[in-house]
This record gives structure tokens, C-alpha cells and sequence, in this order.
């Protein structure tokens, strides 16, 4: 049976997230999809291989700095790091919450080259810093992307119910640099958007538009579950709060890490698109 | 047989079956993470709210849809000297290429773009948003007197000196300084419900009568709108080379982005995209929107690129 990816009607074949891209429809004059873009941020180190806290982070013992390249030394030999620094692809974060560095060297990075104890970038000022006594700042090495990352855990919570177009890098908050970057809004945030007509939006849009139902396993407003899908509960009749599935999907996640509902050590916010940027609003939802 | 949603990007349709038109931009998708999303840059357009870049935007001939269309068939491109972008839009022979738009946001005002924030409070404020909110402030106007509301109608007149048009919209944000009863603080405005040449009224639940004193002032906002593309940038030349400026960055790509820390003590940076600055300031300029007639009239719009962090927006990075 041929069908048009606009085809909105025959659902026979609605068993798995996968089947959306049937649902394509060009949602603006160009040719593009309509998206729908979260914020999520969380009390945890997205940016380790393996979501332990201090996992793959190193204090900053010295920095030196000499207009073209930074030379950032640490106070231990870096004999694990080293085996697994590739120079022009290995990335890291240089993290100063504590604002210790004076000169605004926060932010991701490529290693240009290393030694057991040291690594150097492009930088383009100079300057020295040194560790003399209090809260270090540190290098946060960057392997979010390993497959046992809590960060690939979240995605993978994600796009198990919904179609991800857009996926951002872990944003390191604990960098300070944004223009009067919110408190609220550390330590760990990463943003995602999704092919909106694969998420429950509920009563948000409108009727026309529900296509998420099934996607979630719930069929609103009939009360009705959905054989085979993945999350038979995620709304109530009396609080088709949007989202749900997504929120559903990340809790049974993060429960096993001790989190608890959304806003309980993790935020899941919808991304608005303001014109000039997507910022965080609304809460999604805390359904459980 | 595609069975998670990263294989669906190599599929033509999740069971071969035709797909439309518009759905082909992700059969042309490559795996650019280990999730099956596409790398994509970020932009935002600014534009004075004179221009009308919100008017009618779905229309075929708007100049929201000039403009895209332009984005999308490629800007003047890079090509000047040494590789380097000109710098005084000038369209050469040899374009930058058309740019594949992966999301293309509605235009909207800066001021009104409140909407479904925060507990529809004022988020800019509440979360020390208001840093990164463009504005376009009026000048201030003198206020001669404030009649305060009475309890039946909820509002405050200000009447202010003016001897030119009626300065301010319905909507504007408006903050008050200076006077006895209706400062507002910062980043906390009033919004304009009526306007004349010389008063404006606004919801207040003060009843106080104040004299002349302060000024009155509104926001009116910039026309803006954020698209995406598939982010093909490199850089070409290394951070800190001076022959384009100093401390700058120059990449390839559609976009053509010049990054630069901008001032001498290069706390901040900017990312621009040359490409599309020209492309847009072209559609002005065939407009005749641009009262210099250059695309560099750089007080009628502006596009940068924006950084991706809890939110995306414009990546200006600032040591404070």
C-alpha cells in the first residue's frame, strides 16, 4: 500500500515510534518539520562516560598562556588520561564555577597535544593563573557521547517515545560565561527537539493535531490503552499534561538513580522559540 | 526494516513507501552523533520592527519569505581577498551556497515574546533573562503628570512631552523613572493599553496624582526569528589570526561565520555569519529598506549565531 508520508488517517501501521517519518508534513512555507524543543537540566555530571560525579574531572594546578596556545598542567600525572587523549578530537570543558581564572578561558575544547600531566589548546591571550588555595577550577574531560553515559541514558529514555531532530551537547554550567547565565539553570542542561507530531501534546494544540496518542500509549480522551507500546500510564484522564511520555520516560529512568519526579533534582522544561533563541518555560509536567 | 528512530534517516519512508517532497531533506541525513540527530547550527535575525519583518510573514512576497528564500539559495558567499569575506556586501560571482534549513522559526517581537514563559511571569527578570533579550528603547520623554486609576478603571495616564508621531504601541513594554509613584524597576515594565501622541495608559492599581517629574520610555522590541541548519562550519583560520581582524576566527561553510572577541580586552564574543548577512541585508536593500543602501547598515538588522547551552540563543560570552 502506497502511502503519502502526510498520511495522517491509516495508523494500521502505528506499532512503533518509527513509523513517524510517515507522518511528515511540511509544518512552514520551506520544506522543514515542525519541532518541538525541550531544556532538560539535571543535578548530576552529564559529561563523564560512566555518570559518576568527579568521574573523568581534574583540578587545575597551573595554566600558562602565551597568546596562541594555552599550556593547562594538573597536579597529578594524567597516566589514565593519557591513553585515551586522541589530540584534534579529544574534547573537554574547562570549568570554573568558583571563577578562580580570571581570564574568561571556560568552555569546550579540543586537546591540541598532551603530556602525562598537562594538555594544551588554542587560546588567544595571555595569561598565567595558579593554583594557590581553595576550590580549584577543573577539566572536565568530555565523554558524554560513550554509550553508558548518563547523557546517552537520557537520550535513549527519550527517543524510545519520541523522534529526536535535534540533540545539543551537555552544556557545562558549572562554566561561568553567559550573560547573566541563571542560577537555576545549573549545573548540567542540554537541549532536544523533537518532530512535534510525535509527542502527547494534549490539550495544548489542537484536536486535529493528536497524533501523540498512540505514540504514547494512551489514547486521550478515551481512557483507553494502546497494545505494545511502551508506557500504559502515562496520563490520566483528568491531567493530560503534555509530554507525558517523554516525562514517563525519563522518571523510570532516573528513579533508578535516585531522582525522583520532574523537579526533583532534574527539570524538564519546554524550549520555547522566543525569535531570537529557545529559552526554557513552561515545566513539563511531574506525572508519574 | 528500520527498527529505532535513528535508522528511519536512511530509510526512503519507514517502509519504502513514497515520501513527500518535504521529507526528503533526511533521506540526504548522515549519522552526526551516536543518536541518528543531525549536527545543526543555530541563527537569529534581528530586525528594527519598522521593516514589517512579522507582516504578513506567510505570505509568498513577505519580507520574512524574501528573506528565508535568500538563506536558502545562498548569500554573496566567501570569496574576498585571501579567502576572507567582504566586508562591504558586495555579491560576488561565486556564492557561498544555499543553505539546507533544518527548522525556520515564526517572526515574532522581542517585547512579545513573554508568552508562555514562567508562570507567564516576567522570565526575563525572574531568571536574569533580561541580559540576553534584545531591546530597541525609544528616547525618554519628559512626563508633565500621571493621573492615577480610580477604582473602577484599573489604569494610569501618563501625559509626557512629545512634538513628534506617537512614539510608542499598544503592548510596548514601558518603564518609568523618576517619579514619586510609578517607577518601575528594572526589567519589570508596565504594557502599553493605549497611546496617543502625548499620553499613555497602562494597568496600575495606584491612584496617586503625581506632577512633572521623570521620564517615560518603552521597548519597542526587535522583529526576529531563529533558523537552523546543518552545521557545516570548520574553522579555516585559527583563533587569534589578525589578518580579518584581530582575535577572530574564520570558518567555512554556508553560513560563512566570522567569529571575533570584540574588544580589546576580548571578554566578549560574537559569532557572525557573513554569508547570511549579506544575503538578508540584499533583500533590504532590494526592498528599499536600507536607508544607506548598503547591506552593512548594521543598525537595521542583525544575525548571529547562537550557542546551544540550557536554551539556544545568541552566543554572546561575557566575563563578568
Amino acid at each position: 500500500m502506497t502511502q503519502y508520508a502526510g498520511n495522517l488517517y491509516d495508523q494500521s501501521n502505528a506499532r512503533e515510534v518509527a513509523v513517524n517519518t510517515q507522518k511528515a508534513q511540511p509544518s512552514s512555507l520551506f520544506g522543514t518539520r515542525n519541532l518541538r524543543f525541550y531544556s532538560l537540566t539535571i543535578d548530576y555530571n552529564l559529561f563523564s562516560d560512566d555518570h559518576n560525579f568527579t568521574d573523568d574531572s581534574y583540578p587545575i594546578t597551573s595554566i600558562v598562556a602565551d597568546g596562541t596556545t594555552a599550556t593547562i598542567t594538573f597536579a597529578n600525572p594524567l597516566l589514565a588520561l593519557e591513553e585515551q587523549i586522541i589530540p584534534g578530537v579529544t574534547k573537554f570543558y574547562i570549568a570554573d564555577s568558583n571563577d578562580v581564572i580570571s581570564e574568561p578561558i571556560y568552555g569546550q575544547y579540543t586537546i591540541k597535544s598532551f603530556t602525562s600531566n598537562s594538555i594544551t589548546i588554542d587560546w588567544y591571550k595571555t595569561f598565567t593563573y595558579t593554583y594557590t588555595s581553595g576550590n580549584p577550577a577543573y577539566v572536565q574531560l568530555g565523554r558524554f557521547s560513550y554509550p553508558n553515559s548518563l547523557y546517552s541514558l537520557l537520550v535513549l529514555a527519550v527517543q524510545k517515545v519520541a523522534e529526536m531532530y535535534y540533540l545539543g551537547s551537555p552544556f557545562p554550567a558549572i562554566g561561568y560565561g553567559v550573560i547573566e547565565l541563571p542560577t537555576d539553570y545549573g549545573p548540567n542542561s542540554f537541549v532536544f527537539g523533537v518532530a512535534n507530531d510525535t509527542v502527547e501534546t494534549g490539550n495544548d494544540y489542537g484536536q486535529d493535531g493528536q497524533l501523540g496518542n498512540e505514540e504514547d500509549g494512551y489514547n486521550y480522551p478515551t481512557n483507553s490503552n494502546y497494545p505494545g507500546t511502551t508506557f500504559p500510564d502515562l496520563n490520566s484522564a483528568t491531567d493530560n499534561s503534555g509530554s507525558a511520555d517523554i516525562v514517563q520516560a525519563l522518571n523510570v529512568l532516573l528513579d533508578s538513580f535516585g531522582f525522583g519526579v520532574n523537579g526533583d533534582g532534574w527539570y524538564l522544561n519546554y524550549a520555547d522559540d522566543l525569535g531570537w533563541g529557545f529559552l526554557p518555560g513552561l515545566t513539563v509536567g511531574s506525572s508519574n | 526494516m528500520p527498527r529505532y528512530s535513528g535508522d528511519q534517516i536512511y530509510q526512503n519512508g519507514a517502509y519504502g513507501e513514497l515520501v513527500s517532497p518535504t521529507a526528503l531533506n533526511y533521506r540526504k541525513a548522515t549519522g552526526s552523533s551516536n543518536f541518528g540527530t543531525r549536527k545543526l547550527a543555530w541563527y537569529t535575525v534581528w530586525m528594527d520592527p519598522d521593516y514589517g519583518l512579522a507582516a504578513n510573514y506567510s505570505e509568498n512576497n513577505s519580507l520574512y519569505y524574501q528573506i528565508v528564500r535568500a538563506i536558502q539559495q545562498g548569500g554573496p558567499g566567501v570569496g574576498g581577498a585571501n579567502g576572507y569575506p567582504t566586508t562591504d556586501g558586495t555579491v560576488l560571482a561565486f556564492g557561498g551556497g544555499g543553505a539546507e534549513l533544518f527548522y525556520v522559526g515564526t517572526p515574532q517581537n522581542s517585547v512579545g515574546s513573554l508568552i508562555n514563559q514562567v508562570s507567564n511571569q516576567n522570565a526575563y527578570s525572574e531568571y536574569g533573562w533580561y541580559g540576553i533579550k534584545p531591546n530597541n528603547f525609544t528616547e525618554n520623554f519628559s512626563i508633565v503628570s500621571i493621573a492615577g486609576n480610580t477604582p473602577s478603571a484599573g489604569f494610569a495616564t501618563i501625559t509626557f512631552t512629545n512634538s513628534g508621531a506617537v512614539p510608542f504601541n499598544v503592548g510596548s513594554a514601558l518603564f518609568i523613572s523618576g517619579t514619586e509613584s510609578y517607577d518601575t524597576a528594572q526589567g519589570y515594565p508596565v504594557y502599553i493599553t493605549a497611546v496617543t501622541q502625548t499620553t499613555v495608559t497602562f494597568a496600575s492599581e495606584a491612584s496617586a496624582n503625581d506632577g512633572a517629574a521623570g521620564y517615560v520610555s518603552a521597548d519597542l522590541g526587535l522583529d526576529c526569528f531563529v533558523f537552523a541548519i546543518v552545521d557545516d562550519a570548520e574553522p579555516l583560520l585559527p583563533l587569534g589570526n589578525n589578518g580579518f581582524g584581530s582575535n577572530t576566527t574564520v570558518y567555512t561553510g554556508v553560513a560563512g561565520d566570522i567569529e571575533c572577541y570584540c574588544d580589546d580586552d576580548l571578554s566578549l564574543i560574537i559569532s557572525i555569519p557573513f554569508n547570511f548577512q549579506n544575503a538578508i541585508g540584499n533583500v533590504l536593500v532590494e526592498n528599499d529598506l536600507s536607508t544607506s543602501g548598503s547591506v552593512w547598515d548594521s543598525s537595521s538588522f542583525s544575525v548571529f549565531r547562537c550557542q546551544d547551552s540550557f536554551g539556544i540563543f545568541p552566543n554572546f560570552l561575557n566575563d563578568y
